[in-house]
């Protein structure tokens, strides 16, 4: 199941964050050398791993297998702050209804061959769309390499590109924006045989983003 | 903002905006082919990228080639000898056809695929690798006869190509029908038919009478062209795209 993760209900999660940072060190850091990473105790964060981000963790038997994160579009956050570039043409989207979707994973043996097909990957994906929707959030705003538009495009959902595709660090990354419907959800759902909801809130009373703006 | 960036981007993002409201390929390409052409581009071609050693043949998408240039190439087999063709299957980012090497005199071929290519009045190109999910690679390709292309007008037509790539697919259904494009191979089909029976690997080479080795790599094979992680996945992958059938 996936468990949603706010500055409200933090501290009941505290040891599968902590799993989580060292995970995303696993990935990011040593599989795919991203650079100006904070790096501590072979764990990632970077300057947006604070108060105002939402975590969504995949965890099974007591074990983190995926996750995400989420930051309010009002906030600084990576579009805004590290790549406004990719933004060029379009500007970046601010608002309560948009957040930014970032450090999309799953871990190593929940991915198939191709990367990020797999069951965990489907249910990080159907419980963010979920999470997006019970914040009643319009859409997300995206930075990803530019293979994964493909992709998401072949899962129903309707990008829109907000600047030019950019080489940096030797990847090509592209910034999107993406509304979320209940038929974004269903769509990505039957694409990952998904029937129902997968996201837990445990001790969470507020949404998100109202209680950060 | 320089001017230039301000011209090319709008021209890509207009026309990504026009192709939401395509319906039908003709006239996807007519519109495409027109707005391509202030990038100094003469046509386009969207298709699968042909891979010698899976046997492929390539599958064309969308022909927005001059003169039935498509024709000519498909006639004289050239996707067996063409560089651009090579190049999309090493190469993640996009590139200048000129980027994609061969040795003139190693394979004389080569030389005549871009040779003819330039009679067809595309002596340039650009060609943008598209990885799809299960290992598929496709290609936007475009080209013409021009001097030199900007950073930005690149970066531009690298945005359409991504999106007129999906639009391409969503308009001809291919998302649905390519999955069934044959992809094993004859020992691959076999043994998977076999092992969706209820054999074993060892029986199964007794029955193809052939090593137990060579059925387990049959199934890696396989298993990795389905993007599956295991037998029984490669199984109901492979029925489900047709690949064998019980």
């Amino acid at each position: 199941m996936i468990h949603i993760v706010t500055a409200e209900n933090r501290k009941l999660y505290e040891k599968e964050l902590l799993e989580h940072h060292r995970i995303r060190y696993d990935i990011y850091v040593r599989e795919n050398k991203w650079k100006n990473l904070k790096v501590e105790d072979g764990r990632e964060s970077d300057q947006f791993d604070n108060e105002d981000a939402v975590y969504i963790l995949a965890i099974e038997d007591g074990r983190v297998v995926g996750g995400s994160r989420f930051m309010p579009t009002i906030k600084p956050h990576l579009l805004s702050e590290v790549f406004p570039s990719l933004a060029d043409v379009k500007g970046v989207p601010r608002s309560p209804d948009i957040f930014e979707w970032t450090r999309l994973f799953a871990i190593a043996d929940k991915r198939d061959r191709n990367g990020h097909s797999g069951r965990v990957t489907g249910q990080v994906l159907c419980g963010g769309l979920e999470f997006l929707l019970g914040e009643e959030a319009t859409g997300f705003t995206i930075v990803t390499e530019v293979y994964w538009l493909a992709r998401t495009h072949s899962w129903g959902w309707k990008l829109s590109p907000l600047g030019l595709p950019a080489l940096i660090d030797g990847e090509w990354l592209v910034a999107s924006y993406i509304p979320v419907d209940v038929e974004t959800l269903q769509a990505t759902r039957r694409r990952y045989g998904i029937a129902e909801s997968v996201i837990v809130r445990n001790g969470i009373t507020r949404p998100a983003v109202r209680h950060v703006a | 903002m320089s001017a230039k960036l301000v011209d090319y981007s709008k021209l890509a993002f207009d026309l990504i905006d026009e192709l939401e409201r395509f319906q039908t390929p003709d006239e996807m390409i007519g519109r495409m082919s027109s707005a391509l052409t202030q990038f100094g581009f003469s046509g386009f071609l969207i298709s699968t990228t042909p891979d010698l050693r899976a046997a492929h043949r390539r599958q064309t998408f969308f022909d927005g080639w001059p003169n039935n240039f498509n024709d000519h190439y498909i006639a004289n087999d050239f996707y067996k000898d063409d560089p651009v063709v090579a190049m999309c299957l090493r190469a993640t980012d996009p590139f200048e056809w000129s980027e994609a090497p061969y040795d003139a005199e190693d394979s004389p071929r080569a030389k005549t695929v871009m040779g003819v290519a330039a009679e067809f009045g595309l002596k340039n190109g650009f060609a943008v690798p598209i990885y799809r999910e299960r290992g598929l690679i496709d290609t936007v390709t475009m080209g013409g006869d021009y001097g030199a292309l900007d950073p930005l007008a690149k970066r531009s037509i690298h945005l359409v190509a991504l999106y007129a790539h999906s639009k391409a697919l969503a308009l001809i259904g291919a998302g649905h029908a390519d999955p069934y494009r044959r992809i094993l191979s004859n020992g691959e089909r076999e043994v998977l038919s076999w092992t969706a029976a209820g054999k074993t690997s060892w029986e199964i080479s007794v029955i193809l009478g052939v090593s137990e080795a060579a059925i387990a790599k049959r199934i890696k094979m396989a298993s990795r062209k389905l993007g599956s992680v295991n037998k029984t996945q490669a199984v109901v992958e492979a029925i489900r795209r047709r690949q064998i059938s019980v």
